[in-house]
């Protein structure tokens, strides 16, 4: 199939520019015609011809040129990665103009959203856009946005509406996000798309070796490892204070952080006031053989994101595919994940599997959020204290990545995502607010016009695109 | 005339500010005691979890915590077809069904007023703000920002508790209704298997057992 592949590229640091630079090839390798269309404005773009692409290959492309590319030669299918951040942008106009299949990375929104219409004085448009989402809302609460009070709200009203029912099919990478869109929109086509990522078959033993060999970490230290761009909602400080608590119960406890720091976190500060400089390593940036390295290199990850949009942590699928220990914050998207409670060590209750080996089988710890530092300091104790308890965890980790989160699994999904979403109708795009899908043939006829520009040849073929 | 009026709309700007000052301190208030913990969420959740608790029991009664041989688990099983304790089984999920819809219905109020509590007070900030509109500056919004964000991230995380909850419930009632069916289907195969027995029992010809007769 001719694919339009719209998402974040490298080497846009981003966790879907990776997945998708990781899938496309694989895709293209099983018959497909690929043109990925990126954010010209944040790459150089080498020049393509203006012929259709062929089956098997990949071209890069500025999403500007879809529009005349689609006239030219027709795609089957456009295929958005959507994501809670500006990085996708670009993805919107075409997102709510060409129905494709909308592939979730995030099931928040509202951040995305905002940013790409507030900043841009475009609130009048952000007010339309939050009171068609949310009709049972208020209008009034679109003002915290519009006054700059962009916080913990946005998690609350995600601001879905638009993609789903956008979109020919929506896929979500995580289970949970599927199972509530399903709930709030029952008639509109979905796919759960696995997430997959994470080295096959790294040899770990070697990795961590090699990774604490050069930063120096003792081979007998219990490394706890928190992993990329490090803040607030990452809970560092909440992982440094439970560190620097836990160091009595395990002396040789090593803190690893990897990834560049937020500096209003005052991490530094934090660091060295509670002496704990010669018990951790930092490492700001790495490339991503080196991010598997420090990966490897721990005995205990830890991926607390809270808030969350929704979306399943790379670093965190990437510890499962190494067979590594893990601690996450207990989500509701993520609570089909079998997970211990640290306060109990059992599984969290009620459990789904009423079998009494049931914590045999869990795959990870999960932390309650309302008891996020106790909870934390009991597990980050445990968890370095009971070395059969880590490599039990650490074995039914690898072995839910070999189940729900590799890349071929993946991209089985996406093949019968693909086939799907092809034969799903158009969506009716009536009751719409009108900036979704703007005139762009009337607003291009505004710009000649303003320019004095005018031949009856681009009239016709504008007259065609408004069509 | 015309030079009394300014005086006259500062006396009204000052009225309007001063009525939204006390609007903006009651939906300050109100908010603070919507983001209170509900005592009837709580007492439905742990009543909720009193629920699962003996239905677990009732699931796992008889059933040994370590590992079980073969036979040991086959009488477990068919101790589990016995009829009583189907229906104590079947009692406990109607019970632990319905305090669970409680509960719900419980979160579901109480997320309901809250979210009513903070549109009032964004409609109350709104209002200052439009009254303030020019005489606002970051040092203003910063501490509202900070207030609205300690809020909603207890409210949320709250929420979040509540939620993974809830969706482990519906997967744990999903778990136990897949058992239950499979172990009527189990039921009815093994009556099956009895009657085709018996019937192969009935079906073989009557003959005297060997050895001596009986004496007369």
């Amino acid at each position: 199939m001719r694919l339009a592949w719209f998402s974040p590229w490298p080497p846009q640091r981003s966790g879907v520019a990776g997945r998708s630079a990781e899938l496309v090839p694989i895709l293209a390798a099983r018959g497909h015609a690929i043109d990925v269309f990126v954010d010209a404005k944040r790459r150089r773009l080498d020049p393509v011809s203006d012929d259709p692409p062929v089956a098997g290959s990949v071209r890069v492309l500025s999403a500007h040129d879809f529009v005349w590319r689609r006239r030219k030669y027709p795609y089957d299918l456009p295929i958005y990665q959507i994501g809670n951040s500006h990085l996708h942008r670009f993805v919107w106009p075409y997102l709510f103009k060409y129905p494709g299949l909308a592939v979730l990375h995030d099931g928040r929104v509202h951040h995305a959203r905002a940013e790409a219409l507030v900043p841009h004085a475009r609130t009048r448009d952000y007010r339309a856009e939050f009171a068609w989402n949310h009709p049972d809302v208020p209008p009034a609460a679109a003002e915290f946005a519009a006054l700059g009070l962009d916080g913990i709200l946005y998690y609350q009203w995600p601001m879905l509406r638009g993609v789903v029912e956008s979109a020919r099919l929506v896929a979500a990478h995580s289970r949970g996000l599927a199972t509530m869109i399903a709930r709030q929109w029952p008639d509109r086509p979905l796919e759960h798309i696995a997430l997959g990522e994470g080295p096959p078959n790294l040899d770990v033993p070697a990795a961590r070796r090699a990774f604490r060999a050069r930063h120096q970490i003792a081979d007998t230290a219990i490394v706890f490892g928190v992993h990329g761009g490090l803040t607030a909602e990452k809970r560092v400080r909440e992982v440094v204070a439970a560190f620097a608590a836990i160091r009595v119960s395990v002396p040789h406890a090593h803190l690893l952080l990897v990834g560049p720091a937020d500096p209003w976190l005052g991490l530094e500060d934090q660091i060295t006031s509670l002496g704990l400089t010669a018990h951790m390593t930092r490492v700001l940036t790495t490339d991503d053989e080196t991010f598997d390295q420090s990966i490897a290199a721990c005995d205990v990850t830890l991926n607390l994101r809270w808030p969350t949009a929704l979306e399943t942590s790379g670093p965190w699928v990437r510890s499962l595919a190494m067979g590594c220990a893990t601690v996450i914050v207990d989500t509701a998207h993520q609570a089909h994940v079998p997970a211990l409670d640290p306060r109990t060590w059992r599984r969290h209750a009620p459990a789904s599997d009423p079998d009494p080996q049931a914590e045999a089988r869990a795959v990870t710890v999960a932390i309650d959020v309302r008891d996020l530092a106790p909870s934390l300091s009991h597990a980050m104790s445990r968890l370095g204290s009971d070395a059969a308890l880590r490599a039990a965890l650490g074995r039914e980790a690898r072995r839910w990545w070999e189940r729900e989160h590799t890349v071929e699994r993946m991209a089985q999904d996406y093949e019968r995502a693909i086939a799907r979403a092809v034969q799903e109708p158009e969506p009716s795009a009536s009751g719409w607010p009108a900036h979704m899908r703007p005139d762009t043939a009337a607003h291009a006829h505004e710009v000649l016009d303003a320019a004095g520009f005018d031949d009856p040849q681009v009239r016709a073929r504008l007259a065609e695109l408004g069509s | 005339m015309a030079d009394d009026q300014p005086d006259l709309s500062a006396g009204r700007g000052e009225t309007e500010r001063e009525h939204n000052e006390r609007r903006y301190v009651a939906a300050l208030t109100a908010l603070d005691i919507a983001a209170e913990p509900s005592p009837v969420v709580a007492a439905s959740v742990a009543a909720a979890a009193e629920d699962v608790a003996r239905l677990n029991a009732t699931w796992q009664h008889g059933s040994s915590s370590g590992p079980q041989g073969l036979v040991a688990r086959i009488l477990n099983e068919f101790g589990r077809l016995l009829p009583w304790r189907r229906r104590r089984l079947l009692g406990a999920m109607i019970a632990a069904v319905n305090r669970n819809a409680e509960a719900t219905r419980a979160l579901v109020d109480v997320t309901q007023h809250f979210q009513s509590h903070v549109i009032w007070y964004a409609q109350t900030i709104t209002a200052i703000a439009i009254s303030r509109r020019g005489q606002i500056g970051p040092q203003d919004i910063e501490p509202l920002h900070r207030a609205i964000n300690a809020l909603g991230t207890d409210w949320l995380s709250r929420w979040e508790s509540l939620s993974a909850r809830e969706e482990r419930y519906d997967a744990r009632m999903d778990a136990l209704a897949k058992a239950y069916t499979e172990l009527k289907a189990l039921t009815a195969l093994a009556e099956a298997r009895a009657a085709a027995l018996q019937q192969a029992i009935d079906a073989l010809p009557a003959t005297s057992p060997p050895g001596p007769h009986p004496p007369r």
